[in-house]
C-alpha cells in the first residue's frame, strides 16, 4: 500500500517534470538562431534542456547547391572539424541523431540524402543528449551543428553551431 | 637602302597577311597560352597529348574552357558535327570539371573524327569557352595535330541524340533558360533506341526522374544526355547549356468571400518559404491578426500580401486582393 502511494507520488512528480520541460520547450526564450556568412539561418528550440531528448531544428536561406550534415556535436576549436558527433554520420538515412541534406548528392546518395525545400529550407527533429561519447555536455559545449557534407571535405565556411545547455 | 626597307615592310605585310588568312576563321587573340605535346606522329588508335595552360581567362567569373579534337573546318559553336565529343575535356575550377586550369590537361586523340581520317593535316585540338560563356568566340583556337601512318581503331558513327524541354527541341550551341526552383520536364531519345541517361555537370542544377531543377537564380548549367555504345554506334554524350534566371515567387491568394463575424487563415509563407506580411487598407470592413482575417461588417475588404526577395534567387512580391464581406 505504502509502495503504491510512493509510486503515485513519483508518477505525479514525473508528470510535473515533463510538463515543466514541455513548457520550457515552447518558451520562446530558449529558441536560438545563428546566421551564417552567406545569410543562411539555423534555428533550434528548445536550447535549454534538462536531459536528453528531441528538439526542433529548422534552416532557411541555405545555399541549395551545397550539401550539409545536420548533427549534434561537441563544438571544436575555431576552424577545426566538428567532432565527435552524436550518432556519427547517418549513412543508413534513418534515425534522428543526424541528417544528410543535399539537393544534388552523388548517385549513391539518392534516397539517402534529403532535398532542401525551396528557399534553402529544412525542418528536422534532432536527438540531443547529455553525453556525446565520453564528453559530458554539462562540462563541454555541445551544439546543433551544420557542416558541409563529404563532397566538400575540409570546407569550414558553412559550419554553424547552436549551443545546447543542460540545466544542473 | 630605302628599297630594302620597303621590301622588308612588304615581306612583313605579306607574312602578316598569310598569318591572318590562316587564323581568319578563328580568333587570333585568345589570351590562353598553351604549351605541350606531342602534336605530331600521334597514335591513331588513341594517342595522348599533355597540355599546360597559362594566362587562363578569369572573366566572366568561374569561366572554363572546353578542349576537344576536331576537324580543321570546325564551326565554332557547332562542335557536335565535326568533333570527337567522347574525349572532350572541361577545364575549369568548377566542381565536376575534368581538369583544372593549372593541372595537367591530358586529352586522348583518335585517328578518325566524325568519319574523316585525320592523317597529317585534317585535325586539330580545338579550345573554346565552356557553357558559361557559349557565345564568346574570343578564346577559340586551333592547334594542328598529325598522326602516324597506321590504322585507327575502327570508329563507329556517333548516336544521334534529340532532347526536348517542355516540347521545345534543345540545341547544344544556344543555351536554354531555366528559372530557380521551377520544375521543368526534359525528355530525350537516341536514334539507336538505347536508353538515355541524364546528368548535370554543375552542382547548380539537378536532373531526377526527367525533371530539371535549378538551385540558383544566376549563372549557367550544363546538362548532359548520354547513351551507351551499341553495335552500330559509339558511346555518345550531348551537352546542353542552360542560363539560369530568378524564380517566380507566389503567394496563394485567399478566397473571395467572407461572412461578417467569420474568419479564415491567410497564407503565412510564399512558395519559397518567405514570411508573408499582410496589410489592411480597410480596417473597418475586416481585421488581420497574425494571419487570421476576420470580417467585421459588410463591404469590400482590401488587403495586400507581400514577401521579401532574395538576391539572385527571387524577387519580392506584393499581391493586392479584395474579399467581399457579406
Amino acid at each position: 500500500m505504502r509502495f503504491r502511494i510512493i509510486s503515485t507520488i513519483i508518477s505525479v512528480a514525473l508528470v510535473v517534470t515533463c510538463l515543466g520541460s514541455s513548457l520550457s520547450a515552447t518558451a520562446a526564450s530558449t529558441a536560438k538562431s545563428v546566421k551564417g556568412s552567406h545569410g543562411e539561418i539555423l534555428s533550434a528550440t528548445p536550447t535549454l534542456m534538462k536531459t536528453s531528448g528531441l528538439i526542433k531544428v529548422t534552416g532557411a536561406h541555405f545555399d541549395e547547391t551545397v550539401g550539409i550534415y545536420l548533427a549534434y556535436c561537441v563544438v571544436p576549436k575555431k576552424g577545426q572539424v566538428p567532432t565527435p558527433c552524436g550518432g556519427g554520420i547517418n549513412k543508413a538515412g534513418v534515425g534522428t541523431s543526424s541528417y544528410w541534406i543535399s539537393s544534388n548528392p552523388p548517385p549513391y546518395g539518392d534516397g539517402l540524402a534529403e532535398e532542401f525545400k525551396p528557399g534553402g529550407r529544412f525542418s528536422k527533429n534532432l536527438q540531443v543528449s547529455l553525453k556525446i561519447g565520453k564528453f559530458d555536455c554539462r562540462k563541454v559545449v555541445c551544439a546543433v551543428t551544420v557542416r558541409a557534407d563529404h563532397t566538400r571535405e575540409g570546407d569550414r565556411s558553412v559550419d554553424l553551431f547552436v549551443p545546447i545547455t543542460f540545466s544542473k | 637602302m630605302i628599297s630594302t626597307t620597303k621590301r622588308n615592310t612588304v615581306r612583313a605585310l605579306l607574312v602578316f597577311a598569310i598569318g591572318a588568312a590562316l587564323l581568319a576563321p578563328l580568333s587570333a587573340s585568345a589570351q590562353t597560352k598553351v604549351v605541350g605535346g606531342p602534336l605530331t606522329n600521334l597514335d591513331p588508335a588513341g594517342g595522348k597529348i599533355h597540355l599546360a595552360f597559362s594566362n587562363f581567362p578569369t572573366t566572366p567569373a568561374n569561366v572554363g574552357l572546353y578542349v576537344l579534337e576536331c576537324l580543321n573546318n570546325v564551326v565554332a559553336g557547332k562542335t557536335g558535327a565535326s568533333c570527337d565529343s567522347a574525349h572532350q575535356l572541361w577545364v575549369s575550377n568548377s566542381p565536376g570539371a575534368s581538369a583544372t586550369p593549372n593541372g595537367d590537361i591530358a586529352i586522348t586523340v583518335v585517328g578518325t573524327v566524325a568519319g574523316t581520317e585525320c592523317g597529317t593535316s585534317n585535325c586539330s585540338i580545338f579550345i573554346t569557352f565552356d557553357h558559361t560563356n557559349p557565345a564568346d568566340r574570343s578564346e577559340d583556337q586551333l592547334i594542328p595535330i598529325s598522326f602516324a601512318a597506321g590504322t585507327s581503331a575502327p570508329v563507329l558513327p556517333k548516336d544521334v541524340i534529340t532532347a526536348t524541354v517542355e516540347g521545345k527541341t534543345l540545341s547544344p550551341s544556344s543555351p536554354g533558360s531555366l528559372a530557380y526552383r521551377t520544375p521543368t520536364f526534359i525528355s530525350a531519345s537516341a536514334q539507336s533506341g538505347s536508353t538515355v541517361t541524364f546528368g548535370s555537370s554543375t552542382p547548380d542544377c539537378t536532373v531526377a526522374a526527367g525533371v530539371l531543377t535549378a538551385l540558383k537564380g544566376t549563372g549557367a548549367c550544363d546538362i548532359t544526355v548520354s547513351v551507351a555504345a551499341t553495335e552500330k554506334t559509339q558511346a555518345t554524350t550531348a551537352h546542353y547549356p542552360f542560363l539560369l534566371s530568378p524564380g517566380v515567387q507566389t503567394i496563394k491568394t485567399p478566397k473571395k468571400t467572407l461572412k461578417v463575424g467569420k474568419t479564415f487563415l491567410l497564407s503565412s509563407f510564399s512558395n519559397f518559404g518567405e514570411k508573408v506580411v499582410a496589410t489592411n487598407a480597410t480596417p473597418k470592413i475586416c481585421s488581420i491578426k497574425g494571419s487570421v482575417l476576420k470580417g467585421l461588417k459588410k463591404g469590400t475588404c482590401t488587403i495586400a500580401l507581400s514577401a521579401a526577395g532574395q538576391t539572385d534567387l527571387w524577387a519580392a512580391i506584393k499581391v493586392k486582393t479584395s474579399i467581399k464581406v457579406s
